[in-house]
């Protein structure tokens, strides 16, 4: 062992020394080429990661590309959000590339817990189906609705929806478009696939795979009111998702789609909080077939069909590049006959 | 000196300043005279960018870009530059941007940093807010001139 230190020493200068040779030749390899992995982007330019997976806000995917690469860089993120509201609870996951700051390819997995919401729903199922006289919960079937089992929802239920996105940025640059009007434009589609069980979707009269489509325009003002830096978002979704595909997709009237705004605002504080809002339009579709059974459904088809726009207002913090955090209160309106769904989002981001 | 850059300055200061007073003139922000005044006047913006050449040349990301550059140069040209777009009564009179980077293969990421560390020079000598946005907000609009290596997909 005494024998191999002198050659061990040897070996570790003989690497120190092509490391110090080698360092000024990387260098200048570097001349024209950025690191292929760097995140060669200004803070805050990647967003925070949308529900769908999208690089953007909170709900609406912005016209951004995920990560911190730039035109010679790929760049990555993963993102986890959790949404609490009044009756339900939402957990979204997921992961991005973005491909030379102009392709961005997404999956996003959305769990959407009913808890013991499912208990009401079937509650109200069966009270229509009953005719207003439903007897002792759990005795019963639902099957008037085509579903089965003596509770359908009970008071663990999930609906899941995977998402995978691809997002292409056309022109326009956020940050360095700043003597004139024209924003960064990209357009998106999404693949969405819905784990609804195929008598609930039946029942709903909705499919569970569809792709849905979105033109977005973000403009970024570095000097804006205040002399703060100051963001708009301006989104043309053309989708036929209820409650964008949590509730499958199309309804009684066919898979029609619908042309809906959305839109959002930030203004950066400092180079490291942003505060804001966002918009999103949601189309309404007749959900579940007159002819699903006994008793009077239209009402209770009603109740589920109702959709509300979505709004939030938010606060993102990035520390530093590889990481933020955002906090919003979210008002999703009426979701599965539950009225006023508002409440507290929480979303981390990480970028690599 | 370089009329053409120097009118060219002007022209997006004036740009600057009127989109900003039509855009946001409502909400109060200051013009670019105040903002020289917020920079700390000729000596404040000599003292930033005395750091911000600092920055940079501790900067492993960019630093090379500046092996050979005549460093008093570099920064004379730089305080009369930021001292004209602040609205101060300087004049630069180097060559324009596409002239003064002309071969020198910068990329996008090169530029980010060199902003990052202009950000970070005007933070160490507390530049509030709206100046520093001001004047990032002049300076981001040179990166097609100054950024000339490509990437696979443009």
């Amino acid at each position: 062992m005494k024998n191999s230190s002198p050659y061990r020493k040897r070996i570790v200068a003989c690497i120190a020394g092509m490391v110090l040779v080698a360092s000024p030749l990387l260098a200048s390899a570097a001349i024209g080429q950025a690191n292929l992995f760097g995140m060669g982007r200004l803070l805050g330019t990647g967003a925070v990661t949308a529900v769908d997976g999208a690089a953007g806000g909170g709900i609406n995917p912005w016209a951004v590309i995920s990560g911190y690469g730039t035109n010679q860089q790929i760049g990555a993120t993963a993102f986890y959000s959790h949404v609490l509201l009044n009756n339900y609870n939402m957990d979204a996951y997921g992961a991005s590339v973005g491909l030379f700051n102009r392709i961005e390819l997404s999956f996003a997995r959305q769990s959407f817990s009913l808890g013991n919401t499912g208990a009401t729903l079937d509650h109200r199922i069966l009270d229509v189906a009953t005719g207003g006289n439903p007897p002792a919960y759990g005795t019963h079937t639902s099957t008037a609705l085509g579903l089965s089992g003596p509770t359908f929802f009970g008071t663990n239920y999930q609906l899941n929806q995977d998402i995978v996105g691809l997002k292409v940025r056309l022109f326009g640059n956020i940050i360095y478009d700043q003597n004139w009007w024209e924003p960064q434009v990209s357009v998106g589609v999404d693949y969405h696939h819905s784990e609804m069980p195929k008598n609930l979707a039946e029942t709903l009269h909705v499919t569970r795979n569809a792709m849905s489509y979105y033109l977005s325009a973000t403009k970024v003002w570095l000097h804006g009111i205040f002399g703060l830096t100051t963001l708009a978002d301006v989104n043309i979704q053309v989708t036929n998702a209820n409650q964008q595909g949590l509730l499958g997709f199309g309804g009684v009237n066919g898979m029609g789609y619908k042309v809906l705004p959305a839109a959002a605002v930030g203004v950066f504080l400092n180079r490291h909080v942003v505060l804001g809002g966002e918009y999103r339009a949601m189309p309404q579709n007749q959900l579940i077939a007159p002819s699903s059974g006994a008793g009077n459904f239209s009402t209770l088809g009603n109740a589920v069909s109702k959709t509300s726009a979505w709004k939030d207002v938010y606060v993102a913090w990035f520390p530093y590049k590889q990481l933020s955090l955002t906090a919003a209160y979210v008002n999703l309106g009426t979701i599965a006959t539950e009225k006023s769904q508002s409440g507290l989002y929480l979303s981390l981001t990480t970028s690599f | 000196m370089n009329s053409k850059l120097s009118a060219s300055l002007r022209k997006s200061a004036i740009i600057g300043v009127s989109v900003g007073a039509l855009t946001f003139g409502a909400w109060g922000t200051a013009n670019a005279s105040d903002y020289y005044q917020q920079f700390g006047g000729k000596a404040g913006i000599t003292a930033l960018i005395n750091t911000f050449v600092g920055n940079v040349a501790n900067d492993p990301h960019i630093n090379y870009y500046f092996a050979h550059a005549n460093i008093p140069a570099l920064k004379f040209a730089l305080v009369n530059q930021v001292c004209m777009a602040v609205g101060g009564p300087c004049k630069y009179t180097g060559p324009n941007m596409t002239d003064a980077h002309r071969g020198m293969q910068i990329t996008t990421a090169a530029f980010n940093y060199l902003s990052q560390d202009m950000i970070n020079a005007m933070d160490a000598h507390r530049i509030p807010i709206g100046a520093q946005n001001y004047l990032l907000s002049l300076l981001a609009p040179m990166e097609p001139q100054i950024v000339t290596a490509t990437g696979p997909l443009g």
